[in-house]
């Protein structure tokens, strides 16, 4: 999905403020660590069915104006609530009241489909690849800096579920590569910078040049 | 029952948006309230996870694994070979979906690990990530600016230093591992532990400081 989440090399942002963050202070407000706390138990009720991939998509989902501009953990609060909204487990008008309303048939029932993968790894180690130009419209971890780029081949990291696949509750492994580009094939503001951009790419993201 | 629906989950979205008060607080009350009472967990589950990452877990995980490579030549070699089987030598417990790469700093690479697309960051190992981990604009500039972001964490990088950038865009997790200071060769092991600071096993601070303990 080419949307508002998928920040690697946006211009215009400023200076990283790293001198707010306290280190020793995680979180800044109550609020925030109640939040971060719901977020990982409510996963925890949801699996396998509410995998990882699609609370990240319906993350990326929301509005970008909103996503580029909410506090980080009420990004998780309004995920949790639209991930229980279209399960049906909870409805809209119950979290503008603050009070539920019926109770859920239990835990997310259904598994996700296991879909094994065959054969041995298309592309070698030291080899140049090149990520396919054209990005799907829902989740997919190919960042849009890397869309149409050359790179190498540094290592194969095995069979690893597909995000993609992942996030329509479909387990579907996939090799798994680490693609390292020049930072001058990516930025042309790079060139003669000794950079290097070091991506994890499946399979079907990738073709030879 | 989900049918993993993006269309209707950004129609839901909306709706949230306009119906939704605006106070974070707020919202994340209603979320808790109306989910305890349907039973699918506890307020006391809630509270568990609180005290986890209140407590100041902190980086000091992940500088116990830094500190051992330093001492341990062999246990290094183990570690940047396969991280995920070395971390549970030291007893860490890593996730089954999740793999640990462990990229080493030289005199001539600094490492720098970033996840664009979202947040993805060693917990387990480093505690909870610091706000601007998080940020709009160490996501967007880190891949593209990785040595104006360094110089803004007060870093210079020499032009013949090479910089590698890893953005986490799968379930593999980085850990940088920086170089031993000078002056610590007589150091125990969790002394040197101590010494490792969050930053630096992120990749934005190059140099420890031996003084500081």
């Amino acid at each position: 999905m080419d949307g508002v989440h998928d920040l690697g090399g946006r211009e215009g942002f400023g200076p990283v403020r790293w001198q707010l963050d306290d280190d020793h202070q995680p979180f800044h407000e109550d609020w925030e660590a109640r939040a971060w706390a719901l977020f990982l138990v409510f996963m925890r009720y949801g699996y396998p069915a509410w995998t990882l991939d699609w609370c990240r998509h319906v993350k990326e989902r929301i509005g970008p104006i909103d996503y580029l501009s909410h506090n980080y953990f009420d990004l998780w609060t309004q995920t949790a609530m639209a991930i229980t909204i279209e399960d049906g487990v909870a409805d809209l008008d119950e979290f503008v009241q603050g009070q539920a309303r019926f109770k859920p048939k239990g835990p997310p029932s259904q598994q996700p489909a296991i879909r094994s993968a065959e054969g041995a790894p298309a592309f070698a180690i030291g080899e140049t690849v090149r990520v396919k130009h054209l990005l799907p419209d829902d989740h997919t971890r190919r960042p849009g800096y890397t869309r149409g780029r050359g790179g190498i081949v540094e290592d194969c990291i095995g069979l690893r579920p597909l995000a993609d696949a992942s996030a329509r509750g479909e387990i579907r492994d996939e090799y798994l590569y680490s693609v390292a580009f020049d930072g001058s094939e990516l930025w042309p503001e790079a060139v003669g910078r000794r950079d290097r951009i070091f991506v994890d790419l499946w399979e079907s993201y990738l073709e030879t040049p | 029952m989900t049918e993993y629906n993006a269309d209707k989950i950004g129609e839901i979205h909306r709706h949230l948006h306009s119906e939704l008060p605006s106070e974070p607080a707020l919202r994340v009350k209603a979320l808790e309230s109306v989910l305890v009472e349907k039973e699918l967990f506890t307020s006391a589950d809630i509270d568990k996870w609180v005290d986890a990452y209140t407590e100041k877990v902190g980086p000091i995980n992940g500088g116990k694994v830094v500190a051992r490579a330093w001492v341990d030549a062999a246990f290094k070699a183990r570690l940047l070979a396969d991280g995920t089987k070395a971390f549970d030598e030291l007893g860490f417990k890593s996730r089954v979906d999740s793999d640990l790469k462990t990229v080493e700093n030289t005199a001539s690479v600094q490492n720098l690990v970033v996840c664009t697309l979202c947040s993805c960051y060693p917990l387990h190992l480093l505690g909870m990530s610091p706000t601007w981990y998080k940020s709009n604009e160490y996501r967007a500039r880190a891949v593209r600016d990785p040595r104006g972001v360094l110089r803004e964490f007060g870093v210079e990088i020499d032009d013949d230093v090479e910089v590698r950038v890893w953005d986490s865009t799968s379930e593999r997790r980085f850990l940088v591992l920086p170089q031993r200071p000078p002056g610590t060769e007589t150091w125990p092991e969790d002394k040197l532990a101590r010494l490792v600071t969050r930053n630096a096993m992120i990749g934005t601070q190059r140099d420890l400081t031996p003084e500081s303990l």
